[in-house]
């Protein structure tokens, strides 16, 4: 009996282990830069249809949005087609943002929609998405 | 008493979805939600953008400019207000332009479900 007990809260702990997603901490700025860990234009790397949480701190640059926002996190792809469920509006503070990685590996590229100062048109950051690791033994 | 009661409630559940789904006129411009929502829009509209005319040279340019590089979407602009559009493909050839556009507006969301576009 215990050593079932003991087989059931390992499988429960690597159930756990696989299924929480990584944390990716950002901050978009005043100075109209997205940045991880105080470095400006990151990239940041997943695994396609990955799920993650995108903890970011919005800081106000010069202007803002009516609603509220102060930045935007919006992911492009190839094409510049928006992708779905990327579309984040930032308002002041630290904000968690449960996301799935897009399917097709690729670069994608992340900007800003707020016209939030002279700089604006140049806040962007990178992300990177790689086949699964089972996509790949598969392919090998 | 009854009657007046009953009266009054019929009238209330008759008219209030009608009047959130009405079909509606908006006159405005067909703007990015980038610069549409910008707490200067509303007097300035886009002339900050375009300033560093790298995107574009009117209203027509900046738009298209902001809504397939920079993850705007298009948005009606009126003099006092911005509408969510659902139908970005109907708007798209009116970018920058004043248009004529109909449509029922869902408050919830402020998104008019566009049934009509023209320009003004």
């Amino acid at each position: 009996m215990t050593k079932l007990l003991l087989l059931m809260a390992l499988a429960s702990g690597l159930l756990f282990a696989q299924t929480t997603p990584r944390l990716f901490e950002i901050t978009a700025d005043h100075d109209s830069r997205f940045k991880v860990a105080g470095r400006p234009n990151p990239t940041l790397t997943l695994e396609s249809g990955e799920r993650i949480v995108l903890r970011i701190t919005a800081i106000k640059a010069k202007s803002m949005n009516r609603d509220g926002a102060i930045h935007g996190f919006v992911l492009l792809d190839k094409n510049g087609e928006k992708v779905p469920g990327w579309m984040l509006s930032l308002q002041p503070g630290t904000h968690d943002f449960d996301l799935t990685a897009p399917d097709v590996p690729g670069d994608y590229k992340v900007v800003c929609n707020v016209i939030c100062s002279q700089d604006h048109e140049t806040m962007h950051m990178t992300i990177k998405v790689l086949p699964t690791r089972s996509a790949l033994e598969t392919s090998r | 008493m009854k009657l007046l009661t009953t009266l009054a409630l019929s009238f209330l559940f008759l008219t209030v979805p009608c009047r959130s789904f009405a079909e509606t006129t908006f006159r405005g411009e067909i703007a990015d939600s980038s610069c549409a929502t910008n707490v200067h829009s509303l007097t300035r509209s886009h002339q900050e953008m375009l300033k560093g005319k790298s995107m574009g040279t009117d209203a027509k340019s900046c738009a298209n400019y902001c809504v397939h590089k920079m993850g705007a979407v298009y948005m009606l602009k009126t003099p006092s207000d911005a509408y969510h559009l659902n139908d970005q493909k109907a708007v798209e050839p009116f970018a920058g332009a004043k248009v004529i556009l109909k449509g029922t507006l869902d408050e919830k969301t402020h998104t008019i479900l566009v049934t009509g576009v023209r320009s003004e």
